[in-house]
């Protein structure tokens, strides 16, 4: 029989890759049939082929059973599928049933998803280029998951059994599919294409090395070597978490050769040894709510200086995030370490936050100023705060709810990061609407 | 003043060198708030919410365990223990009383099985698991977490990929339900995926119920990545306020985002850098004895480990990893000197877990780079001395260099005292006791010394020992009472002291 791919056709449509599905002239008939009525029809549908005796689908299907209440198992099943499936009189039975042996009749219009993944992949022997991507691509959407996947049968190994050695050989046909098509996008330069792919046959086999090598091949074609080496990283974290291995000396190889021929077109920062102590400033931008462990508890390291604030939609006064961070880094940094910052710094940054009048002595600024001049000096104060602060212990500066930080202290943010690439100091920004890239 | 707590008449083992030892104190909003000798203790008597007399018992600062794996401490507890099977007959009525308690569908853990043990020296089949559990999915997971056996319903369940290494077969070609090496780890992937929260929180809240029965008031838990889960490793992060007791969370993984996206300021734990001794994984510099074949796995290239530790170390984490015998010691220490010779960092604490047969170079390397040294002094107790496990795999001159104790603390080190549950029971009482009696005599520690194992040195080991670790004014009411002093018993009956009560910032956890 030719199947056209046009289920219309068919009075009997059954799909059992993925979820299984048995409509007769459209309508589902999953609810009207036992479970192992749906398995004794897929059975017989898959071998449509073969004529089955009784005595041998009544031991595959009720093993446990006595021979004589297996029959009667079988006869009564086989009475109440032909109820369902011939309802409409008109139309061919679809199984023929004689005194000892049962079939699928040969005449009678079945859709079998299977088979028309098989027939599309025979056809794809004959084509080429597009036409062969096509096909491919067809018999790719047929593949909506494993064979019978959810569809287990108790007491039934030999059924099972059936099922599992069909489920791999779908399953070996389909990533060929999948293989075939990863290769033809690359070679015809659909490198987006390829790597959707690649990606979705990573979610069945996360452990696969293979196809992350041919990830990395498929970016450095792109010219995007960040996104390789990306998955260089995606591929040794998976494994080492996973099994505790190294990636293989072919990725090992490849990822070692993308390091070494643009390394002296690429920064310091992705030289692994840098003579000089290393300083990055860090910007983490996180969702609302989504940072875990609570700021104040990672006071608990020592070495890191934490400074943690909320911004609130209602206080939108200017410089109150930073005139905050202030205060909390004199409440929390050693007064030793803050009398290094100059005494005229700190008139400046009496100016936003009165904690800092304990480090200017008398000195208070009485000096009046236009608010850009008055500006700049708060910058440059703080931003010196920070500077002689995190030279001496690394800081993490914690801002929640970034989408309510006032105007100026977000200027200053901005002011401070396109400043000081090289300050030992993490800036994570909690919240929703940030524009990242304005930080860049 | 009004306090919360006083506990009088006893002796306050502090551990605080310069008052080491008190007859009461007393504790208020959580924090110690006074403790002194004779009568004083009187003023607070009228003012009190609890007053506890001790009738002479002993009070020490709540117990460290600084190496924990929490989740599968109390995943174990709610699963079947195969580890005390004989045949395979045991087996099967172990699990076919299990379906018949369990509704139709729901999982079946087993753990612990290990075939040696048993008559047949054989594992079972999934034919032999369907019979038994028909109804019901079954996943046994072996000793070491190395190898999965399932029955055909949980095979049909997990959907594998079947170019997947590490499917066993059968004579017909098909799975036998036996699953190692990549299929086991990504069966235990996706079965530990389909274990709900409710599970784990279940499981965790027993396994805490004996930490703190045992007077442990602060666990590292170490979880996540390899042979576990990432989710155990979340769902301490989601959780921790919620304990009765403080967990410091190890999160294993190498990926240093995900730490940092988290706002961690640790990572590691059971990063494996080498095996065990039991499984003859564990890197030596020799042969082991007992399979001269063998000298155990580095699981790192130095330049893989190099760039993970440096990676972590210029981002201000402090790192943990594994490493047991000699050359994975090595292979750590390099690691961190390289780190530190490429970004110097002041009192880092990085750790090295278990550290069980070091080199005196080692020692002093590991010394001067501040090491932390997480040790398990209960593998002496139940692997060391003649005849056990260490002199089997080791050989009777090797196994007598094993966890050297005195040598780590002469030379500087802090050294944090752990169990490595589920591998040896949550008792620091008995870790106390394994490192004053370990079996050879020059690596025994005095007692005071072993206490802080689990005291001090635990709190120093995750940067605590301003806030924990001691009874000092200010510092957290955490203490546990024993019914015996451990500095005044015979060393040989300390594993026999038991704990009265269990104190959490003042509260009474736990009480006999």
């Amino acid at each position: 029989m030719q199947y056209k791919g046009v289920m219309s056709l068919f009075n009997l449509e059954i799909c059992v890759l993925g979820n299984l599905t048995i409509n007769v002239n459209k309508k589902s008939i999953s609810g009207s049939i036992s479970n192992k009525a749906a398995a004794l029809l897929c059975y017989l549908v898959l071998n449509k082929d073969k004529t089955f005796s009784r005595d041998k689908l009544a031991s595959i299907f009720w093993d446990s059973a006595s021979i004589e209440t297996a029959r009667y198992n079988l006869r009564y099943t086989l009475w109440s599928l032909r109820k369902v499936l011939d309802a409409d009189k008109k139309q061919t039975p679809v199984i023929v049933a004689y005194k000892d042996c049962c079939r699928i009749n040969p005449e009678a219009l079945i859709y079998l998803d299977v088979f028309e993944m098989e027939r599309l992949l025979e056809e794809s022997r004959q084509l080429m280029g597009q036409d062969l991507v096509e096909t491919l691509s067809r018999a790719k959407s047929i593949y909506k998951g494993e064979f019978l996947e959810g569809f287990y049968i108790n007491k039934c190994p030999e059924f099972n059994d059936w099922v599992f050695f069909e489920r791999e050989r779908l399953q070996r046909k389909h990533f060929d599919v999948l293989h075939r098509l990863t290769k033809l996008h690359k070679s015809a330069g659909n490198y987006h294409k390829s790597i959707e792919i690649l990606n979705e046959m990573l979610k069945i086999n996360p452990l696969q090395e293979e196809l992350y090598e041919e990830l990395i091949k498929n970016y450095l074609e792109l010219g995007d070597r960040a996104s390789a080496l990306k998955q260089y990283k995606r591929c040794s974290n998976i494994l080492r978490d996973e099994l505790n291995l190294s990636p293989n000396e072919n990725i090992r190889k490849l990822y070692n050769e993308i390091k070494n021929t643009n390394k002296n077109s690429r920064k310091a920062d992705e030289n692994p040894i840098d003579p000089t102590p290393y300083r990055q400033l860090k910007i983490l931008f996180i969702e609302e709510n989504k940072l875990r462990e609570k700021p104040e508890e990672q006071i608990l390291c020592d070495k890191l200086l934490l400074i943690s604030t909320v911004c609130h939609s209602a206080v939108q006064m200017p410089y109150t995030c930073l005139s905050d961070c202030i205060a909390g880094i004199i409440e929390k940094a050693d007064n030793s370490l803050l009398e290094k910052l100059p005494r005229y710094y700190w008139k400046d940054l009496c100016r936003i936050e009165s904690a800092a009048y304990k480090f200017c002595a008398d000195e208070t600024p009485l000096d009046s100023l236009t608010a850009i001049s008055e500006k700049i000096r708060i910058f440059k104060a703080f931003e010196n705060l920070l500077n002689t602060v995190s030279a001496e212990v690394p800081m993490r500066i914690y801002i929640k709810s970034i989408q309510c930080i006032d105007r100026i202290s977000l200027e200053f943010l901005k002011f401070f990061v396109c400043r000081n690439k090289s300050s030992n100091i993490t800036l994570v920004l909690e919240g929703s609407e940030i524009d990242a890239e304005s930080f860049t | 003043m009004n306090v919360d707590l006083v506990l009088y008449n006893g002796t306050v083992l502090t551990i605080d060198d310069d008052n080491p030892v008190a007859n009461w104190i007393a504790a208020k909003d959580g924090r110690v708030v006074d403790l002194g000798f004779g009568e004083d203790f009187r003023k607070y008597l009228g003012n009190t919410n609890e007053a506890m007399d001790l009738h002479g018992k002993t009070v020490l600062p709540g117990f460290y365990d600084s190496h924990v794996n929490l989740v599968q401490t109390g995943l174990n507890l709610l699963s079947l223990n195969l580890s005390e099977i004989r045949c395979m007959d045991e087996l099967f009525s172990l699990i076919r009383f299990k379906a018949s308690q369990l509704p139709k569908g729901e999982l079946i853990r087993g753990i612990g099985f290990d075939e040696l043990r048993l008559i047949e020296k054989r594992m079972p089949n999934r034919y032999e698991l369907d019979r038994c559990a028909p109804m019901n999915p079954v996943w046994i997971s072996r000793v070491d977490y190395h190898t999965s056996i399932v029955n055909s319903m949980a095979l049909h369940m997990l959907n594998l990929p079947f170019n997947l290494d590490g499917i066993v077969r059968d004579g017909r070609n098909l799975p036998n339900g036996q699953l190692t090496g990549r299929a086991n780890a990504l069966v235990r992937s996706h079965m530990l995926d389909r274990i709900p929260e409710s599970e784990i929180a279940k499981g965790v809240h027993k396994a805490l119920n004996i930490a703190i029965e045992n007077g442990i008031t602060t666990i590292n838990a170490v979880e996540g990545g390899f042979t576990f889960h990432d989710k155990h490793a979340e769902f301490m992060l989601e959780n921790k306020n919620s304990f009765p007791i403080d967990i410091a969370l190890f999160y294993q993984t190498v990926d240093i985002e995900k730490i940092l996206s988290k706002g961690l300021t640790r990572v590691g734990g059971t990063i494996f850098v080498d095996g065990s001794f039991g499984s003859r994984t564990a890197a030596l510099a020799e042969p082991y004895t007992d399979d001269s074949s063998k000298t155990g796995t580095l699981y790192f290239s130095q330049e893989e480990l190099n760039s993970f530790v440096l990676e972590a170390h210029k981002n201000n984490l402090q790192i943990a990893v594994h490493a047991i015998g000699s050359r994975a010691i090595e292979q750590a220490l390099t690691a961190y000197e390289y780190a530190q010779s490429i970004y110097p960092r002041k009192d880092c604490r990085h750790r090295i877990e278990h550290f069980e047969l070091p080199s005196e170079e080692h020692i002093r390397r590991a010394s001067s780079l501040g090491i932390v040294a997480s040790v398990q002094p209960t593998y002496e107790y139940l692997w060391g001395g003649p005849g056990k496990m260490y002199e089997t795999r080791l050989g009777k001159t090797r196994r007598k260099k094993t966890n050297p104790f005195r040598q780590y603390i002469e030379s500087g080190l802090i050294v944090a005292g752990g169990s490595d549950s589920d591998l040896t029971p949550m008792n620091p009482l008995l870790g106390i006791y394994a490192a004053v009696n370990h079996p050879t005599p020059e690596f025994s520690i005095n007692v005071q010394d072993a206490i802080k194992l689990f005291t001090i040195n635990g709190a120093k080991a995750i940067f605590e020992e301003r806030m924990k670790g001691t009874l000092e004014m200010g510092k957290l009411a955490d203490m546990v009472i024993l019914d015996a002093n451990p500095l005044e018993v015979s060393p040989s009956k300390i594993n026999e002291i038991s704990v009265v009560a269990t104190i959490k910032e003042g509260n009474i956890l736990f009480a006999v």
